[in-house]
């Protein structure tokens, strides 16, 4: 949807700053042990709908386990505004709590349940064929 | 009750005792951006188990809120305040508690966003 204006997300202390091009109606709520500390919810996007528009050297990277996604946070706020997650590492999850106007209370919650990843992420994958 | 809280990578640790209750879920363009789940409890009721150097800091507006979060994993597991007489005070983030089912508390919602 090329034809709607983006989205704009920061970080609180608005250092970190990008763009969303993406229709929000949906957030991914994941309950893995670093997202149920940071309360995030994603939404996926692509190099193409997600742009940074700011900020990108005040991030700091975060990585555990199979050391596949990257989490990103501000490192003067600590706001975590996207990672690249582990079910596609090529993609974004773009954590929606930090786009300006957004009634998160709107969004459809689909629970992911990154408790039990990989029986969780053979399900996803199957239902994205 | 004694709960054990920690941020992701375990650079911030701590304990807490006292009566989980409910937690405040505040609108607030900070609360909001962290997804706190807040349990306000006196300062003196937990015990911080990580030298408090490790704790990276966030103030914002009157800055008297001290918003702590892990330099390494971006984690905040709780914040330093004090409360309306004064009191020293805790606001932990009950999601870096270990053993609460987030899904079973009962979240008040608070309209900071409006303050």
């Amino acid at each position: 949807m090329q034809d709607e204006r983006p989205h704009i997300g920061f970080c609180h202390c608005g250092r970190v700053r990008f763009e969303l091009q993406a229709k929000l109606a949906y957030a991914m709520d994941c309950n893995c042990s670093l997202c149920r500390r940071k309360g995030a919810l994603w939404h996926g996007a692509s190099d193409t709908t997600l742009r940074i528009v700011a900020g990108e050297q005040e991030l700091t990277l975060y990585q555990f386990g199979t050391l596949t996604a990257k989490h990103y946070s501000c490192r003067h706020c600590g706001v975590s505004p996207f990672s690249r997650p582990r079910l596609d590492p090529r993609r974004w999850a773009v954590n929606l709590r930090c786009i300006e106007g957004l009634d998160l209370s709107s969004l459809e919650i689909r629970s992911f349940d990154g408790e039990h990843w990989e029986q969780s992420a053979r399900a996803f994958y199957a239902q994205a064929k | 009750m004694n709960y054990k809280g920690s941020c992701h990578c375990g650079r911030i640790s701590f304990e807490v005792e006292g009566s989980l209750e409910q937690v405040m879920e505040c609108n607030c363009s900070h609360c909001s951006r962290k997804g706190y789940l807040l349990w306000f409890t006196p300062r003196a009721q937990l015990k911080l188990l990580n030298p408090p150097a490790e704790l990276a800091t966030y103030t914002f507006n009157k800055h008297v809120i001290s918003h702590h979060f892990c330099p390494k994993c971006g984690c905040a597991p709780l914040g330093f305040g004090k409360d309306r007489s004064g009191a020293a005070t805790a606001a932990v983030n009950v999601r870096c508690l270990e053993g609460v089912d987030l899904s079973l508390l009962k979240r008040v919602p608070i309209d900071g966003r409006s303050f």
